[in-house]
């Protein structure tokens, strides 16, 4: 059996790469758009820098610079401020002037805090000495709603404005400077900063909305990979747990899978090899099993008459012959009986129900059976068995032919005068039934095909046998989800079956 | 032996058929062969042989109907059934069915032989007591008046004691006895002085001469920390 599939799994897999790729065309689309969106604010940023620029350079211009250079009159300054703060107040930018020597002339301050009446201060010039520069706290009304200074372009339009006059305004960190010359001579020099930058605005809503548009877009696409993967890995999987019940055995597994795709057509092909599978396996446990009866028949015939030519000779010479023949077809006689065993024991999993199976009275079942055997050989029967009761789940009859065939085993390698021992403990939740003799042992190179099919040990010529005892007990073993080994002891060979034990809490 | 003791044999192999014909004629029984199972009913019928074996498998049916029709039509011969399949179901089957005793293909000559023997006996012969003077186990014939054991036609020599120890086993078929119980009622010893390998010995000597194959004991059994007891035959 195969592992689990983890997050390596198509079903995760197809959703995170479909993830992967709305979050990939969601982050170029908004790096391009913002870039559209950031070039063209920043053109209509410093567009407005320029023409509030202008404006201020020509209400400057107005001033006559000489007589202020001069010290002759400060009015001309002073009404440039007033005009050059409305400027700020009305374009929302921070204006300041100075002399090319560096003393400051006018500066507006933060748009926000420029004092809004200033605007009447230009309307009625005679009080314009009660204004100074700079930001100033007056309780006043605010100003009558002037709009801006006729032209001055609007920034950006009024539609995109919609939301700037609540809260906060962000402003643009851009910058203009004008040099105002008078007569050649550089007079002063403007600085326009802090204007109202709505783009950032814009691009800061853009860029909230599309984020929640792609992670909309990157959950609906993991949803969709998800439905789309679940669509290729249904059939998927329903391929792999019928393949999976084929190779556990259950041969009649087919994937339920009805569509006109390409995984309908991979669960048609698999189905109908499944099939051909089951014919040719069904077809070749048939046959060995044919085989095995239809030897059988003859093998009687053939027995009886050589038993009848044995009791009827009269020769010592002839017995002998007849004996040996019998001999031999004993042994023909019990490989096929062997080969049927072991051919049901292959489809053993395809049929027969199983039930609770008491070890300990199986072993004693046994034990009863070779008792007579073991005794015959002069051959000691230790029996070493627990009280009580060591349940597993099973076949009787199959486990209790496999533990015959360890018992008969172990008395037929055992010399007289030694002892064979069947045992039985229970380790590690599962149950451990071995078979010990003092026999001959396992030669080193036999231990690795021990089990196998038609296997003989090296030592073994001189015992009757078909070689396949042992690999009926693997296979019942096997059948039982238990496992077999056989390892050489001091004085002879040890068997050890290990069978799952079926707890009694399980039982109903 | 009597030649009105008439077997028929349903087989549809030839093979056995003839060996079967051979064997057991050496018997002295006279055999009728029937090769499908329509041929064996009829002749059943009109011929009443003393005992039927039957083969499972037949060409025109199976072995259990005809076993099953040949008792619905009240015919009471003991019935052997010969079936390849050893498994318990087919034994079952087949002895519901009215067959009186079954052997699984392959099997030797001489067990078919003693199960005909005992099937015989059990129909048409006396019944096994204690105080008879004939005990029967399977198809061994003992025969306490002239100190005899038999199988078929041939005699077993048996020493006194291994045939007192028989017939003692023969006596109480199936039942356990400690090696104590069988020194103190074959040897009539009492006490605590014996030596239990006298009577493994004994057993071990009887079943080389009473046992098909001695290495395989199926008369006498060893009960593992009892004792010894006899098999109980049909």
């Amino acid at each position: 059996m195969l592992g689990p599939v983890g997050r390596v799994s198509l079903r995760y897999r197809l959703p995170l790469s479909y993830a992967a790729v709305a979050l990939v065309t969601m982050l170029v689309l908004g790096a391009i758009l913002l870039a559209i969106l950031s070039n063209y604010y920043a053109g209509a940023e410093t567009a407005y820098l320029n023409a509030g620029g202008d404006r201020v350079v020509r209400e400057l211009s107005r001033v006559d610079w000489r007589a202020v250079s001069e010290g002759e009159s400060a009015d001309g300054v002073l009404a440039a401020q007033q005009r050059v703060l409305a400027v700020a107040l009305v374009t929302q930018l921070r204006v300041q002037v100075e002399r090319p020597d560096g003393e400051s002339l006018i500066d507006s301050g933060p748009p926000a805090s420029i004092d809004p009446s200033v605007l009447m201060v230009v309307g009625g010039p005679g009080s314009s000495g009660e204004t100074s520069p700079g930001p100033r706290d007056q309780s006043d009304d605010p100003s009558d709603g002037d709009g801006p200074p006729p032209g001055l372009p609007s920034p950006l339009g009024a539609g995109l404005f919609g939301g700037a006059g609540s809260g906060e305004v962000v402003r643009s960190h851009r910058t203009t400077e004008r040099t105002l010359t008078q007569d050649g001579q550089t007079v002063a020099i403007a600085h326009l900063s802090e204007g109202p930058a709505y783009g950032a605005t814009v691009i800061r809503t853009t860029v909230k909305g599309w984020l929640l548009a792609g992670c909309a877009a990157v959950l609906l696409a993991a949803g969709l990979g998800w439905w789309v993967s679940n669509r290729i890995t249904r059939p998927l999987s329903e391929i792999t747990t019928a393949s999976d019940s084929m190779a556990g055995g259950d041969l009649a597994a087919r994937a339920d899978v009805h569509r006109s795709d390409e995984l309908g057509r991979l669960a048609d092909s698999f189905n109908s090899m499944a099939a051909g599978v089951q014919q040719n396996v069904l077809a070749l446990q048939r046959f060995v099993a044919d085989a095995a009866h239809e030897l059988g028949t003859p093998l009687t015939a053939l027995e009886a008459d050589l038993e009848l030519a044995h009791d009827r000779s009269a020769s010592e010479e002839e017995r002998r012959l007849m004996s040996r023949a019998m001999r031999q077809a004993e042994r023909l006689e019990q490989l096929s009986a062997n080969l049927l065993r072991l051919s049901r024991l292959d489809t053993g999993r395809l049929a027969g129900p199983s039930e609770p199976v008491d070890l300990v009275a199986l072993t004693h079942h046994v034990a009863d059976a070779v008792a007579s055997r073991a005794e015959q050989a002069q051959i000691d029967l230790i029996i070493d068995v627990p009280e009580g009761e060591i349940w597993t789940q099973g076949h009787e009859d199959k486990l209790r032919a496999a533990v015959s065939n360890l018992a008969d085993n172990a008395l037929k390698f055992t010399p007289a005068g030694g002892s064979v021992t069947l045992g039985l403990a229970t380790a590690q939740g599962d149950a451990r039934l071995w078979v010990e003799d003092t026999g001959i042992g396992i030669p080193d190179e036999d231990r690795e095909g021990l089990f196998g099919r038609f296997h003989r040990g090296r030592n073994v010529s001189a015992y009757p046998g078909s070689g396949l005892g042992l690999a009926i007990v693997k296979a019942t073993a096997e059948l039982h989800g238990g496992t077999v080994k056989a390892e050489t002891v001091a004085h002879g060979s040890r068997f050890e079956l290990t069978l799952p034990i079926r707890s009694q809490a399980a039982e109903k | 032996m009597d030649a009105d003791l008439e077997i028929l044999i349903v087989e549809d192999d030839p093979a056995i058929a003839e060996s079967l014909t051979d064997g057991i004629g050496q018997e002295g029984y006279r055999i009728h062969w029937e090769a499908t199972g329509a041929g064996g009913l009829a002749y059943a019928r009109s011929h009443d042989p003393r005992l039927v074996i039957l083969d499972v498998r037949l060409p025109d049916g199976s072995g259990f109907d005809v076993c099953r029709e040949m008792r619905l039509l009240g015919l009471r011969q003991p019935i052997l059934m010969l079936t390849v399949q050893s498994e318990e179901l087919d034994k079952v089957l087949g002895l519901e069915m009215g067959a009186d005793d079954y052997l699984t293909k392959p099997y030797r000559l001489r067990e078919l032989l003693a199960r005909i023997r005992a099937l015989m006996r059990r129909a048409y012969g006396e019944l096994s007591s204690i105080e008879a003077d004939v005990l029967y186990v399977g198809d061994l014939v003992l025969d306490r008046g002239r100190a005899r054991v038999s199988r078929g036609d041939r005699t077993i020599n048996l020493t006194p004691t291994e045939f007192r120890l028989l017939v003692f086993f023969a006596q109480h078929p199936g039942q356990v006895f400690s090696r104590a119980q069988l020194m103190d009622n074959v040897w009539g010893y009492q006490g605590d002085y014996y030596d239990e390998k006298t009577v493994n010995v004994h057993i071990r000597r009887l079943r080389e001469k009473i046992e098909f194959d001695p290495s395989t004991p199926e008369l006498v059994q060893t009960v593992p920390g009892m004792g010894y007891r006899l098999a109980a035959l049909p």
